[in-house]
């Protein structure tokens, strides 16, 4: 079976002193102290100094007094875009200040997914003004797969720590994040024609490949996770059910009061998020009573990264401002006809048959198919396809013409 | 701020990186006796630098400092892996209970994999995925910039990937 990363460290981990082993080495050192004692007083920098070195030191000393002096100047800085004076102070003193403000696994994980998206709304708001060019948005790109590396590695501290619920967390929050954003992305892309969407492209294309790799992250998270024990299983299940809960209220919370600002077309795509957590939700806690711990986990899971996803929605649209005008719906020059039915066949499964005229994405019982109605949701789906198609590394994305 | 280093103080950072220190020598020499001896010598040359009167600005960093030097003793006389030495360590995979050739195949290609991982690479990777430090604390116990770390983290685990790949066990 091919061992992931994760897999990998729990074996690397295995090897340590036992208890004899670990006392043995003590008794011998503590005989070899008390035959060289010291002579004279020797010291040590304590803990917190050494984590606040004298470089540190300086740097937050140095932030503290500009930010006195500047007053509001750093506050502004929050809006300023690459190529603009207060860009510097943005990133070189108001994020570090921020980072310092990190103390745990799960809060540093979490400032680089803030910090993700707020390359990508830069990149957003950029293009919206017509200043985006193209080495802009490759220095965008390049900060977000930072971003995201910071963030697996995150990840795979909590999950050698045996906390695969947070891990699992993390990389639904950021892969709501990067969806969200997608979203906004696409719909900005609406307003250009083809030939002029590059940039809009190029940062998509960064998006994308993240979420793909999240989902990635998630099948090895899930794989670790000793579903034979029930005890274990059910503590699993139950723990993301408390945490897609929380969320759901979260969102629904945050949404309310910012419903008023949102345009409609965006106010429409949260609230069919939301609406979607609650169904997923609904479902899990049936699995969850007939004891179906995986895919109670699962549903929660889902929920969770749905609930998620229109917080993340919610609080990008509030970002880029209310009078901002972003156009749902179909591309400058197209003709207005819905899409045929897409299907994704995979090459090694053979191709398969699709129901035609279906309502939904749905998947059959080849993984690797994806059969999607072009329709009201014509967007939303082809999203989903795109996902599908870049999960799965054998498939052929074929457009059928009903 | 300076704190005064007493027995009680030194005994404790045994008791606290003792451990870690150990599997960062498990994972270049692949013996465990030789990796504790190698761990013991660790503390006893420490708490000797000490006894000359020398301070420590890290006692963390300071362990890992001596743990690097004597790597680089030891690998003048470098012993190379064979699955000789593994079924010495009791690893053998000729017996028919799965536990145990599971146990072997994974030390394996463990084995493998971490001799594939460059040098550099092996460090970071084992500090950050294995003993949890972060990157802060091993740009500090490599003695190195904490970008040069990320960087490294980042490359180790790519080069990583590719290596868990080639070694996928069928």
């Amino acid at each position: 079976m091919k061992q992931s990363p994760h897999s990998f460290f729990k074996t690397l981990r295995k090897q340590a002193l036992d208890n004899q082993e670990r006392a043995q080495v003590r008794a011998h050192l503590i005989q070899f102290m008390e035959s060289k004692p010291l002579t004279s007083p020797v010291f040590v920098y304590t803990h917190f100094s050494s984590l606040f070195t004298l470089r540190m030191q300086q740097v937050a000393l140095t932030a503290l007094v500009i930010l006195i002096a500047l007053g509001g100047t750093s506050y502004a800085a929050e809006r300023s875009l690459p190529g603009d004076l207060l860009y510097q102070v943005k990133i070189k003193i108001n994020e570090p200040l921020i980072s310092l403000t990190a103390l745990s696994t799960k809060a540093e994980a979490q400032w680089e997914i803030e910090r993700a998206g707020r390359r990508l709304t830069e990149a957003e708001r950029l293009i919206i003004r017509g200043d985006a060019n193209p080495v802009a948005i490759a220095a965008l790109s390049g900060q977000l797969e930072k971003n995201s590396e910071n963030i697996k590695q995150g990840v795979m501290a909590l999950s050698l720590r045996n906390d695969f619920v947070g891990a699992a967390n993390v990389v639904s929050n950021f892969e709501a994040s990067l969806r969200a954003h997608n979203r906004i992305l696409q719909r900005i892309g609406d307003n250009f024609k083809e030939e002029e969407e590059t940039d809009v492209n190029s940062i998509r294309s960064t998006v994308l490949t993240e979420v793909f790799s999240g989902s990635d992250t998630q099948s090895d998270l899930h794989d670790q996770i000793s579903w034979e024990n029930e005890a274990e299983s059910k503590s699993a299940a139950e723990v993301n059910r408390a945490s897609a809960d929380t969320t759901i209220k979260n969102a629904g919370t945050y949404y309310e009061k910012a419903k008023n600002k949102m345009d409609a077309g965006t106010a429409s795509e949260i609230e069919s998020q939301l609406s979607k957590a609650q169904q997923l939700f609904t479902r899990a806690n049936k699995k969850l009573d007939s004891q179906d711990y995986p895919q109670a986990y699962g549903l929660f899971q889902q929920a969770h990264r749905s609930a998620q996803e229109a917080k993340s929605l919610t609080k990008v649209r509030k970002s880029l401002g209310s009078k901002i005008n972003l156009t749902f719906g179909t591309k400058s020059g197209a003709t207005g006809t819905p899409p045929a039915t897409l299907k994704v066949n995979s090459t090694v499964e053979g191709t398969l048959s699709a129901p035609k005229n279906s309502d939904s994405a749905q998947k059959k019982g080849n993984p690797h198919e994806v059969t999607v109605d072009a329709q009201a949701n014509a967007e939303a789906n082809i999203e989903v396809d795109e996902l599908e198609y870049l999960r799965c590394k054998t498939c052929t994305f074929e457009l059928l013409n009903e | 701020m300076k704190r005064k280093i007493t027995n009680e103080y030194f005994t404790q950072a045994y008791d606290d990186h003792a451990d870690a220190i150990f599997r960062f020598f498990y994972y270049r020499v692949f013996d465990r006796s030789l990796a504790k001896d190698l761990m013991q010598d660790t503390f006893t040359r420490s708490w000797e630098y000490l006894v000359e009167g020398k301070e420590i600005q890290n006692i963390k960093a300071f362990l890992y400092r001596v743990a690097r030097n004597l790597v680089v003793d030891y690998s003048r006389k470098k012993k190379t892996l064979s699955l000789d030495m593994l079924q010495e360590q009791g690893f053998d995979p000729g017996e028919d209970t799965t536990d145990k050739l599971r146990d072997a195949i994974d030390a394996q290609d463990v084995i493998k994999v971490i001799n594939g991982l460059d040098e550099k690479y092996r460090d970071v990777v084992i500090l950050r995925f294995v003993d949890g430090y972060k990157p802060k604390e091993i740009a500090k116990m490599l003695e190195e910039n904490e970008n040069v770390v990320s960087v490294r983290l980042h490359r180790a685990l790519k080069q990583l990937r590719e290596l868990l790949d080639e070694s996928s066990y069928r």
